[in-house]
């Protein structure tokens, strides 16, 4: 019984967290953020040669062999720089959906940087499709491939600039790929839950820096003389914003941990971590905010960014009510 | 991450589980909520059933062979206790004997004192109280008055303690006493053990919001204990304290997960059988989301403790994860009675194994530390926030 990071996972994950510390900076995430696409390409370029696009996919398919435990390592790391970029819609969307899908051809252009792409369930918001060279697309039962050419992309104003949601027009039948019930959530484990689970993981990297920089700044934030930490009414909502945060950073690698190990609970164990993450990670930001005061309400200080990259977040992979009802349905106990 | 449990950790499990399976008694008064049930049969119930531990080796799993205990290893601590909550088994009756005193004494304690108490706390033909918290002192325990004075070769002892738990049933009661009154508060503090069965102590029984009366007050009236009852230094009670809050906080988090996912399964039951609007309650979307985001937590807290266990099990110091616990199961628990007395409507305002978890839910998030405590710990130990009012 052994609930922490084995030795390689921690390798990647002081390994990501040094990248992304050095690569990632607030500067990095604006300007991304205010221009025309919401595109990182020198970001996303390195990201690439690191081997994260194709962390839990198969050597075979010219992965590097982990598996969504590793993958979800990494995603926390980038949720703590906020990271902007077509990551998330490629390696932890498509990815997983077309190697699902067994679409390995598909694979390869996505693992080595030379195509990006997405996964549309609705087409009114699809995530980061103006990155998109391809499209995973749910029409029904069934899930097909497009090219870019066979869709046109309407962007529309979005609250978070690193990850963006467009109109899709979809005009070109694409490839079938076979059914799209991987897409979609069932009973058990499918490559959706894998999405969702990744999101989480993301989340608490999120939740974790909205924490450490909350705890630094009421440390050295002065009112009435004193650092504003030593009340108990600002100690009190840090406290949560801990227990938030590390329970969310138990449910996000147990739903993890259970993809991976392909186990029975491993679909219940993803809606228990997305009901609690997507709230949790509202309350922590949200908090963040509270408690930097004015400050916390402005363009300049990041907190926006991470709240906004969480109200999108919060609502891709269905509903925090959804996944209540769904962990209730699969309870194992029932 | 290897959440498995070894081929040899699960044969133990196994062992553990046949044995409470065929030795878990079944016709005892009800409630394993020990601290509100004060009737003297369920006392001697649980007595007799500590007893039937003791003789299969399954009692002080966690003291050293040499002290009577299970000398078992932590992993089977946290295996036994998870069969233990699985098996609804009831709680061994000298609790505060086996899980506060007895470590206490087995760190800090001399030889006379170890070979003189720890047979009988684990007999339970000695029962201890706790004698920490006082009128004036509970959140802040270092503010304790109750005062011991070296006469001779006895401390004797005045003052009041407060919440005493079994104090109706107890036989010996480790107290805080203040013994230097001119040092700063944290010192001048001494861990004294004395006899409750004299006339310089009375005890009077509280009622509780549940009706009964499992604690009460205990008055010190020139009640007198040799100075060998002093466990540790003079004046470095504190530190020895602390050393016991440690076993009372951090202990049993595994099977407090289990417990209370036991706990969520009859609550669903609950709502699937309660009549509701023409149905029943589980088909009430709002009902189904208060259940959902219930056991949402409750399959949490599992992972948090497992979590929390996992540094332990391998000889690392504690993570962040393992000062959540408490406050986290205890609001926890204080949610799921009041939807339970949601479900049940005007029937749950009847007596019932709900009204009285509800009502006794009440107290958890205030022994051992209030909600509030635990959220300065937290603030303060875990995240390094500068200490507030306090010092």
């Amino acid at each position: 019984m052994d609930f922490r990071l084995n030795e390689d996972q921690r390798t990647l994950q002081s390994a990501a967290r040094d990248f992304l510390s050095k690569e990632v900076s607030s500067t990095v995430v604006r300007s991304a953020f205010d221009s025309p696409d919401g595109d990182s390409p020198e970001l996303y370029k390195k990201m690439v040669e690191l081997g994260w696009l194709g962390l839990a996919v198969d050597e075979s398919l010219g992965g590097v062999g982990y598996g969504p435990v590793e993958q979800a390592v990494v995603c926390e790391q980038l949720g703590y720089r906020c990271a902007p970029g077509p990551f998330f819609s490629t390696a932890c969307l498509a990815v997983p959906a077309l190697v699902s899908l067994g679409a390995s051809d598909l694979v390869g252009p996505l693992l080595d940087g030379s195509k990006r792409a997405t996964v549309i369930w609705d087409p009114e918001s699809v995530v980061d499709a103006q990155l998109a060279d391809g499209f995973v697309v749910v029409d029904g039962a069934v899930a097909r491939w497009l090219d870019a050419n066979e869709v046109d992309v309407t962007p529309r104003g979005s609250v978070d600039g690193t990850r963006r949601l467009s109109s899709v027009t979809i005009k070109g039948k694409g490839r079938e790929l076979g059914s799209s019930e991987q897409l979609q959530y069932g009973d058990e484990a499918r490559a959706v839950d894998l999405m969702a689970a990744y999101l989480c993981a993301e989340l608490v990297g999120i939740m974790q820096w909205a924490l450490d920089t909350t705890v630094q700044y009421v440390k050295d934030r002065e009112a009435f003389g004193r650092p504003i930490g030593v009340f108990q009414a600002v100690q009190h909502k840090c406290a949560d914003m801990l227990v938030h945060t590390e329970t969310s950073r138990s449910a996000a690698y147990y739903a993890a941990y259970a993809l991976a190990k392909g186990l029975p609970d491993a679909a219940y164990a993803t809606s228990v971590a997305a009901a609690y993450c997507l709230d949790a990670a509202h309350s922590v930001t949200g908090e963040c905010i509270q408690l930097h005061g004015g400050i916390g309400f402005t363009w300049e200080h990041d907190a926006h960014l991470y709240f906004k990259r969480v109200t999108t977040n919060r609502v891709l992979p269905g509903s925090a009510d959804y996944h209540r009802e769904r962990a209730l349905r699969l309870d194992p106990a029932r | 991450m290897d959440l498995t449990w070894s081929p040899e950790e699960e044969a133990f499990r196994q062992e553990v589980r046949d044995w409470l399976t065929a030795n878990v008694p079944t016709d005892g008064p009800a409630g394993d909520v020990e601290e509100f049930d004060d009737s003297e049969e369920s006392f001697e119930f649980r007595r007799a059933w500590q007893r039937t531990l003791g003789e299969a080796g399954y009692l002080a799993m966690h003291w050293p062979t040499e002290y009577g205990g299970g000398g078992r290893t932590l992993v089977e601590q946290v295996i036994f206790n998870e069969e233990y909550a699985r098996a609804k088994a009831p709680a061994p009756v000298n609790g505060l004997g086996l899980n506060l005193v007895g470590p206490t004494l087995i760190t800090h304690g001399t030889d006379e004192q170890k070979s003189r108490f720890l047979k009988n706390i684990l007999t339970a033909d000695e029962i201890w109280c706790q004698g920490y918290s006082e009128p004036n002192a509970g959140s802040d325990l270092a503010g304790l008055q109750t005062k011991a004075e070296l006469v001779g070769d006895e401390f004797v002892i005045n003052g009041q303690k407060i919440w005493t738990t079994l104090a109706p049933f107890g036989d010996w009661i480790f107290v805080l006493c203040r013994t230097d009154p001119d040092a700063p508060k944290h010192q001048g503090i001494s861990y004294i053990l004395c006899d409750m069965h004299q006339p310089g102590v009375e005890v009077r029984p509280i009622r509780q919001i549940t009706g009964t009366t499992g604690f009460g007050e205990v008055f010190f009236t020139n009640a007198r204990t040799p100075a060998s009852m002093l466990v540790g230094s003079l004046n470095d009670g504190w530190r020895v304290a602390m050393t016991t809050l440690m076993f009372e906080r951090g202990g049993n988090i595994l099977g407090t997960a289990v417990r209370y996912r036991s706990m969520m399964t009859d609550l669903r039951a609950l709502a699937e059988s309660t009549k509701h609007n023409g149905g029943y309650a589980i088909d009430d979307p709002v009902i189904r989301q208060r259940l959902g985001q219930l056991l949402v937590e409750v399959e949490l807290l599992r992972h948090n403790s497992e979590r929390a266990m996992s540094p332990l099990l391998h000889g690392e110091p504690p993570g962040p994860e393992s000062s959540m616990g408490k406050l986290y199961w205890s609001e926890w628990y204080v949610r799921a009675t009041e939807l339970a007395m949601d479900i049940l409507g005007t029937a749950g305002l009847h007596p019932g194994v709900w009204l009285t978890e509800y009502l006794g839910a009440r107290a958890s998030t205030i022994y051992t530390g209030t909600s509030e405590i635990q959220r300065n710990i937290l603030a303060e130990r875990v995240l390094g926030l500068p200490r507030g009012g306090r010092n």
